[in-house]
């Protein structure tokens, strides 16, 4: 779909909700995302890798407290991607 | 996708519309702060603008209440950032969607006018001023931390 808004990475389902859940907040722990989706450790990672391929997220991994935590972040280029493609669908539906 | 490819079916854009809705409500809900830790920092925001109202400034009282309040009220914020990041989430200072900075502006703007009211009315006698004003303000606040605990306005879809 070449409309212009329109983005057919962020479209698919699971990767529309993982820009929405991180649209609002600066970053969230992994493990957090995949208990929200519902989804398996593979399944996230998949969705993820395509995005962060876009350019449009950003993967952090930190020792916290002695464990590895790892951190998904939408960067500035996901973040307008996603504010346009949900703009074009509110346009469509009307 | 109906019949063409390159044409969305309005249903299918209207059910992502509405899976956006459900992802930011279940963010809210994970999100929200503790009703305890709402309710201290409510009663320290009350004391911190009661306290500057209505406590003797001469005497050096209303400095050590509010001195006291202050920290206390920021550490609160603090332990809040902590349970976030224990939750797995880290929620923006500054929203960043311009429903949201404006959501914010509004809020400050609301509330530092009312501060400024205050002292005017106060100026001149009216002494239920402050305690409209806090009770305006703490509720507000609680309004703001748990309903709105990403700083971003959630309006679904189907209401816009």
């Amino acid at each position: 779909m070449n409309r212009s808004g329109f983005d057919e990475v962020i479209h698919a389902p699971n990767r529309l909700q993982i820009c929405a859940y991180l649209a609002s907040l600066s970053e969230i722990e992994f493990v957090t995302l995949r208990d929200f989706l519902g989804v398996s450790d593979s399944v996230l990672s998949k969705h993820l890798k395509l995005l962060a391929d876009a350019g449009y997220l950003d993967v952090i991994k930190r020792a916290e407290n002695g464990r590895q935590r790892t951190w998904i972040a939408l960067n500035k280029v996901g973040r307008k991607a996603y504010q346009n493609h949900v703009r074009e669908l509110k346009r469509i539906v009307g | 996708m109906s019949e063409h490819a390159n044409t969305p079916d309005v249903g299918d854009l209207r059910a992502a519309l509405k899976s956006v809705d459900q992802a930011q409500l279940a963010l809210v809900a994970a999100a929200r702060t503790p009703v305890w830790l709402t309710a201290l920092a409510t009663g320290l925001l009350a004391v911190i603008l009661l306290g500057n109202w209505l406590m003797d400034q001469e005497s050096g009282s209303r400095a050590l209440i509010i001195g006291l309040a202050t920290p206390a009220f920021l550490g609160l914020w603090g332990v809040n950032i902590l349970i976030l990041n224990r939750r797995g989430l880290k929620v923006r200072v500054i929203p960043s969607s311009s429903a949201g900075r404006w959501f914010l502006i509004g809020y400050s703007v609301f509330a530092l006018g009312l501060f400024l009211l205050t002292n005017l009315l106060l100026a001149q006698g009216q002494s239920w001023a402050p305690w409209v004003s806090t009770a305006l303000i703490c509720a507000t606040f609680v309004i703001q931390v748990r309903r709105f605990p990403t700083g971003e306005p959630i309006v679904p879809a189907d209401r816009q």
